[in-house]
């Protein structure tokens, strides 16, 4: 018989219990055994549910259990990463002594007590997903469904994906830091398809936030189910977008993906340590028009991007990047701090015990100017308004940029005129910084997912609507 | 792989009232190395292994994974899987198969690979770097240099008697360089994906990735207008990746695809033959059967421009009362089963890339576009992507062009495809390995100044 069979028949009790302080000292230690400064464990538990609907009808539903073990190794400014699903002491210890052999060094660090932390939550989860019954998550789903599909006859098809998060952590390391850590999240997108005249066109609303299923009590899915199905119809009958150099007014909330890709990516520690980020020792320069100010914040109560700890074992917190034009910071993980010889800033974090941390956005946005969103539209002749975006990526070396506008409008004469379809804005992170002239007072937040070198992560992006004074736009229309 | 022995499960299965059940297996062991600065920065040791139940009840299917293999209770299991089945309104009777065909034995699993040292790997790596750095003094930084490799398998097994394994591996290299001149950036980057260490050419891939930036360096915007464009080979596989999607019988069914209705119509030009093939060496996207343990086999997917067949598996080819094409697919042992490519490319022409440009006249040749995952509708095929390339005129490549977009509807671009060039190129596996040669098409948007 098997190893792999013992271990499917016998039925291990307290299998979910967070690994045992001696355990993870062992391993800790077997990860220094061959000379090092640092050694940190990263153990996750990861329950989650998925359910889609197509049509309105349950088409798929899985429940699942990430479970596994990353381990880290750092001497100077080199890294080890070792990660396994199979959490027993032994073979622990096993994958920790392989690892430390790509690390050779002199110096052996000993393992400090352990300091006990049990995060106290950013928010209280009033309704645990678990403990709402999937007939329910079901239920709420099939009226989102009625809501998108009764927009018009045109809307043919409607898809909904729900998902629900509760990752447990425990973060230890040789230093004697140990913290655990809850994470629950929840998110619905809604994608809405129009057809007509062979043609189709879609409209996509993706909700989410770090709150239990009581998340759903908070919005009224159903409106944003019915504005996914408004942009579909919209689209459809939408002229192509314009193309060349013009001034945009881009909308709040998702917007803010804006700033995430021409600035975020390239304050991220990650591209900075090695001086290839456009911004790289640029603080106290003004980089940006003086009427930016931008910060990242992961301890906002139920946002999408908050959490209590980042993934290694540092309290969140707010990180002024940008005040009225000036850098005033970067975001920092532990080893790119090390290279940077600054501090971490609360911002190491991973998808999973799969990857090894580095510093990353949470919930970054843009704070409110003075200007009404009104203001805006009225002192741009023409251009283009951007309603809801879509994402995008950035190239942090050069600070190339891209991101993609889902639904457009042109402004004529200062007024919201002919909805246009999709385009993607592309420019330079330094020049557009310094070409934000104008900002709104209508701060609200979009929820994404980020994906980088730790994996696809939760993030929030955000703003107030702000205006550009020139921007290339990728559309098919001369103007 | 290890073998699973099943009885217990599928007999305790029946017992809480799932009729039909299927173990789906998937492990891998993978080491990564990257190197910064003629060192290693960063090395990596993985083990992964995780199982997924799926199983009938009242005719629904229910899915169920986890990765602590070491906990599992075999009656959650199955009630979890009973619990998802429950909720399920599918319109059909869903099933779990099994044909009792024999498939083929490809060797997917390239045993020299594992007979190379990691000393000799790690050198690969760093002579990489320092080749990258040899190329030209305006190479400023190497911010990405790895190699890693993966080994892994999978295993299906079920109560009607499917019990299938198969192994495979498979490498990749890659190297990003940052160039800088006279205080203008530019990065570029190159990779190779096999599973025969002979492919990996450390000089060629740096010299590659060199190029990539040195040549986009005195890079300037352009006018907007439509302009006939040849799109490179990795642009166009990285177009055929992003729209494959419209080829899924599924994504047909659900209305989801503009190609629905259009099978045995002309869908693209007549020079167009798209592939499905499984069965090539050393390709990340081969295997021998698919997640559904259905055989795999080659198929024409367009050809001559006709579109001859869509992509299924058991439940989209029941529906419609068509085999399946052995296109089951799942993302890893956490996804219910879908459909994706094996390894899916553009049939490549005889052109070589002078003589599409010469062919062109005048007009844009895009060597690079970003944002894939944002600028473009697989649904409605329209698209619009930062791109960087050349300007040609006269029949010849003439200045680097960047920051501008090109933007198009794909299905529209498959029907103005003027001539096929013969650099066939498979890009970085994804859910399917894509590839084409560069094409030239008639008219696409590019928008700059």
């Amino acid at each position: 018989m098997s190893m792999a069979l013992t271990m499917l028949l016998v039925f291990i009790g307290g299998r979910n219990k967070m690994l045992k302080a001696n355990v993870i000292r062992g391993t800790l230690d077997a990860a220094l055994s061959k000379g090092a400064d640092f050694s940190e464990i990263f153990f996750e538990n990861k329950r989650n549910q998925t359910i889609g609907l197509v049509g309105g009808l349950v088409e798929n539903t899985v429940s699942g259990q990430d479970y596994g073990v990353g381990i880290r190794i750092i001497r100077g400014t080199e890294s080890v990463y070792a990660y396994t699903n199979d959490t027993s002491a032994e073979h622990l210890k096993m994958v920790a002594e392989k690892a430390a052999l790509a690390l050779e060094g002199k110096e052996k660090t000993t393992v400090l007590d352990f300091r006990r932390h049990v995060g106290t939550p950013l928010i209280e989860i009033l309704k645990y997903p678990g403990d709402i019954g999937k007939k329910e998550k079901v239920l709420l789903l099939k009226r989102a469904h009625e809501s998108a599909s009764g927009f018009s006859d045109e809307i043919t098809q409607v898809r909904i994906n729900y998902l629900d998060i509760v990752q447990k952590v425990l973060i230890a390391n040789s230093e004697g830091l140990w913290v655990e850590d809850e994470r629950v999240r929840t998110r619905t997108s809604i994608q809405s398809v129009a057809e007509s005249g062979g043609e189709m066109q879609t409209g996509h609303f993706a909700p989410g936030a770090s709150m239990g299923f009581e998340f759903y009590e908070t919005i009224d899915l159903g409106k944003y189910a019915r504005e996914a199905s408004e942009m579909a119809a919209t689209m459809l009958h939408a002229d192509f977008a314009p193309s060349g150099k013009m001034k945009v007014v881009i909308e709040n909330g998702f917007g803010g993906v804006i700033f995430h890709e021409a600035c975020g990516h390239g304050l991220e520690a990650t591209s900075v340590a090695k001086g290839t980020s456009v911004f790289a020792g640029k603080t106290g320069e003004k980089i940006a028009s003086g009427v930016l100010t931008a910060i990242d914040d992961g301890s906002i109560p139920g946002q999408w991007g908050s959490a209590g700890f980042d993934d290694e074992g540092l309290k969140t917190r707010k990180n002024i990047l940008i005040e009225n034009g000036i850098l005033k910071g970067y975001m920092v993980d532990r080893l790119n701090g090390k290279k940077m010889g600054m501090a971490p800033t609360g911002s190491g974090r991973r998808q999973s015990y799969k990857y090894p941390p580095t510093s990353r956005m949470t919930n970054t946005y843009i704070a409110p100017g003075k200007n009404s969103f009104e203001d805006l539209i009225s002192s741009t002749e023409n251009g283009l308004y951007a309603k809801k975006m879509g994402g995008g990526s950035v190239d942090p070396a050069t600070g190339e940029f891209n991101f993609a506008v889902m639904e457009g409008y042109l402004i004529e004469n200062g007024k919201i005129g002919k909805p246009v379809r999709g385009a993607t804005l592309i420019g330079n992170g330094l020049s557009i910084l310094k070409k934000i002239d104008m900002v709104a007072d209508n701060l609200s937040f979009g929820q994404g997912m980020c994906g980088s070198v730790s994996g696809s992560i939760p993030v929030n992006v955000g703003q107030p609507a702000l205006r550009v004074e020139s921007i290339t736009v990728g559309g098919r229309k001369e103007r | 792989m290890e073998k699973f022995k099943t009885e217990a499960l599928f007999e305790l299965a029946q017992k809480q009232g799932v009729e039909e059940i299927e173990i789906y297996v998937g492990e891998s062991k993978s080491f990564n190395v990257r190197v910064y600065d003629a060192r290693v920065e960063h090395f990596a040791l993985e083990e992964n292994r995780g199982l997924s139940a799926r199983g009938i009840s009242e005719n629904s299917m229910g899915y169920i994974y986890t990765e602590n293999l070491n906990g599992i209770r075999l009656e959650e299991l199955i009630s979890g899987v009973k619990e998802n089945a429950d909720i399920m309104e599918a319109s059909e009777k869903e099933e779990i198969h099994f044909d009792n065909e024999k498939c083929g034995k490809m060797e997917l699993k390239n045993t020299d690979l594992e007979k190379i040292t990691e000393e000799e790997k790690i050198a690969f790596a760093l002579d990489m770097e320092k080749k990258a750095f040899s190329i030209d003094e305006r190479i400023e930084a190497v911010n990405y240099c790895l190699y890693g490799e993966s080994s892994g398998g999978r295993m299906i097994m079920n109560s009607k008697g499917l019990d299938l394994s198969e192994e495979k591996n498979i490498a990749f290299a890659f190297i990003s360089v940052v160039a800088k001149e006279d205080g203008k950036v530019k990065t570029g980057s190159a990779y190779t994906v096999s599973n025969e260490f002979g492919d990996f050419d450390a000089e060629a891939l740096a010299k590659e990735a060199a190029r990539k930036a040195l040549d986009q360096l005195e890079a300037k915007t352009m006018a907007s207008g439509s302009r006939k464009t040849l799109l490179s080979n990795e642009v166009s596989a990285d177009l055929l990746q992003a729209f494959s999607s419209a080829f899924s019988a599924e994504n047909v069914q659900r209305n989801l695809s503009l190609l629905k209705g259009r099978l045995g119509e002309r869908v693209g030009s007549e020079n167009l033959a798209i592939i499905d093939d499984p069965l090539l060496p050393n390709k990340a996207g081969s295997r021998n059967f698919d997640d559904e343990g259905t055989c795999t086999f080659k198929k024409n997917v367009i050809e001559n421009g006709i579109l001859k067949t869509f992509l299924h598996n058991k439940k989209t080819g029941k529906k419609e009362g068509l085999a399946s094409t052995g296109n089951a697919f799942k993302g890893s042992y956490k996804s219910p089963v879908s459909i994706a490519p094996t390894n899916f490319f553009i049939s490549p022409g005889t052109f070589s890339i002078s003589e599409a440009v010469e062919n062109m006249g005048g007009g844009m040749y895009i060597t690079d576009v970003q944002g894939l995952h944002a600028g473009l509708n697989s649904v409605s095929g329209d698209f619009s992507l930062s791109a960087s390339g050349f300007a040609v005129r006269g029949g010849k490549i003439e200045e680097a062009v960047h920051q501008i977009t090109v933007a198009g509807n794909y299905f529209d671009m498959l029907m103005d495809i003027e001539c096929i060039c013969s650099d066939l190129k498979f890009i970085m596996p994804g859910s399917g390995h894509v590839g084409s040669p560069s094409i030239l098409i008639g008219k696409l948007d590019i928008s700059g100044e």
